[in-house]
């Protein structure tokens, strides 16, 4: 394993905030996923629960809904959280897209083709996981929204109805896919990782990850606390003198 | 991976055992859903299927009320019951007039009003308007295809066009030549039993024809056989079955609770197949399905319709019951 070693130096990669809503969002996710997809299950498959079928698939309905608001909390809070709290206002200052992203994104495409001798240095958060989270943000407005329409869907015109539900399928597979192929990989089947990051249950990441990864954000750690215990050593030192 | 000295060769063994599984069925279910996208997905509602199977100008897939397009074109032939009664000559009910209106520009009043005696059938044709030739195909506007559908009915080795009666017609216009006459309304009531003495004193109804082995054979009448289930089994069949005393303030209404009481459909029971159809094993084994038929099976069609499905209400009603439990 890279990260997580006995007696590396461990940084704060998520709060504990971060980390309850992170639980909240991965666990109704899973939920809305299995609940939403076994609508489309094959008929065998549905058969396969025999005289149950009628009941579970009546509470799939009401878990499905159930984790669509748990799901809807979360994303409110969230957004209550970056705009509001300072934990949050940093987390966003530091995803906010910026030039950069695309020179890394750049860079790190070379480097991966041979073409560059290192990765480029990345910040806290890196252009992949910027687009990863600003993804939620696209994908949780459309399911979000058309899920309500179809929710309350005796006040919609059947034609809106059908879009809604192409555009909610549309995006759950889209999210489904893009969480399993994209973020199950990262954070689970990735060597460097394997079987799991476990910063969404500690919310630490360990050093050596840290300079492989963030190494922007390292160096600007260190130097801030470098310079911040000169301060205090200068401020000692003056008041001795005093 | 180079995991810690910490853990013994088992448990890595475990580890490598438990991320292996998981691996596989993500992998599998992300393939699924790559296949319900591309190769499955495009199908996966009834509308999408009709208008694959059935040619779009063959297709009401946007409602069975695209037969409005042959009302507007008006009827092409006149039938002589038209000489007494109006155009629009179903009045009676006003929920059921404008189905049996529209139905009467592509079917012979005869269709309906001659039902076979016990024992009896009639041949049904299409013969088109005007000329009187039979179709050889059906082409057009669904309900407008240029023709109409007559009765035959075979009498001593003679088949006989049920909807002629020139005796009738020629008395017809006798009677109406000489309408001066002082024994008018004698003539009139003897006219009346002559002209009508084949007719039934009840209609045959909607669903005797919109169902299995009805008098019409649809498949015969050269509709698709797409065409023909949907006309047994799809919608407008199946509003029949279920509401046949018309009432329909009733089916309009859009209440939750009455829809709900109409959800009554039983999982393991009813799988809607294909266009429309209620799947039942029972019934399947009586009446096959037609080879060729493409099926379609989603959950979505099975028995709980999205608009079956709880409402809020209903969800904090069910959530309160299973904590009371």
């Amino acid at each position: 394993m890279g990260g997580h070693g006995n007696n590396e130096r461990a940084f704060v990669r998520l709060t504990k905030s971060e980390r309850i809503q992170h639980v909240i969002l991965f666990v109704s996710t899973g939920l809305l996923i299995l609940t939403g997809f076994m609508l489309m299950g094959e008929v065998w498959a549905i058969k396969l629960f025999g005289s149950a079928g009628k009941s579970i698939f009546y509470w799939r309905g009401i878990v499905h809904r159930i984790a669509a608001v748990a799901v809807t909390a979360v994303c409110f809070y969230h957004l209550y959280y970056v705009l509001l709290k300072t934990d949050g206002k940093s987390w966003i200052r530091a995803m906010l897209p910026r030039l950069k992203d695309g020179v890394d994104a750049y860079q790190n495409v070379m480097y991966m083709l041979g073409k560059r001798d290192a990765r480029p240095k990345m910040d806290r958060f890196t252009y992949l996981e910027k687009l990863e989270y600003f993804s939620v943000y696209f994908g949780m407005f459309i399911v979000i929204s058309t899920g309500t329409m179809m929710w309350t869907q005796s006040y919609w015109p059947k034609f809106y109805l059908d879009v809604a539900d192409a555009l909610h399928l549309g995006e759950a597979t889209l999210a489904a896919l893009a969480i399993i192929v994209g973020h199950i990989f990262t954070v689970h089947y990735n060597p460097h990782v394997y079987p799991m990051n476990k910063a969404f249950i500690d919310g630490n990441i360990s050093e050596s990850m840290m300079k492989d990864e963030h190494s922007l954000w390292y160096e600007r750690i260190i130097a801030d606390e470098a310079s911040k215990s000169a301060n205090t050593a200068n401020a000692t030192e003056g008041g001795r003198n005093a | 991976m180079h995991k810690g000295s910490g853990a013994s060769a088992p448990k890595r063994l475990l580890v490598h055992f438990v991320m292996l599984t998981i691996g596989i069925l993500l992998v599998s279910f992300s393939i699924w859903l790559v296949y319900l996208t591309y190769f499955k997905g495009a199908q996966r509602d009834e509308e999408t299927l009709a208008k694959k199977a059935v040619p779009r100008q063959e297709m009401l897939y946007e409602s069975f009320h695209g037969i409005d397009e042959s009302v507007l074109a008006g009827s092409k032939s006149k039938s002589w019951c038209l000489k007494c009664h109006e155009d629009l000559s179903h009045s009676k009910s006003k929920e059921a007039r404008g189905m049996l209106n529209a139905h009467s520009f592509f079917l012979a009043c005869e269709v309906c009003h001659i039902a076979p005696k016990e024992g009896e059938k009639f041949e049904y044709k299409w013969l088109q308007r005007g000329s009187n030739t039979p179709l050889t195909a059906l082409k057009g506007q669904p309900g407008d295809y240029g023709g109409t559908i007559i009765p035959f009915k075979t009498e001593n080795g003679v088949s006989r066009r049920l909807d002629e009666n020139p005796e009738a017609l020629q008395f017809l216009d006798e009677s109406a030549a000489k309408d001066s006459d002082g024994d008018y309304e004698k003539r009139k009531m003897r006219l009346n039993t002559d002209i009508h003495k084949e007719f039934s004193p009840k209609p045959i109804f909607c669903d005797e024809c919109h169902r299995e082995n009805g008098p019409l054979d649809f498949v015969q009448l050269m509709y698709s056989p797409q065409r023909a289930q949907l006309l047994t089994f799809g919608e407008g069949a199946n509003i029949i079955k279920q509401y046949k005393d018309f009432y329909l303030p009733s089916l309009m209404r859009n209440t939750r609770s009455e829809r709900y009481s109409h959800g009554s459909a039983d999982l393991t029971q009813t799988i809607h197949l294909g266009v429309g159809r209620a799947f039942s094993p029972e019934r399947d084994a009586k009446h096959p399905f037609p080879a060729g038929m493409p099926l379609t099976g989603t959950a979505r069609h099975v028995g709980l319709k999205p608009d079956l499905q709880p409402g809020f209400k209903e969800v904090l009603y069910s959530v309160a019951l299973s904590l009371r439990a």
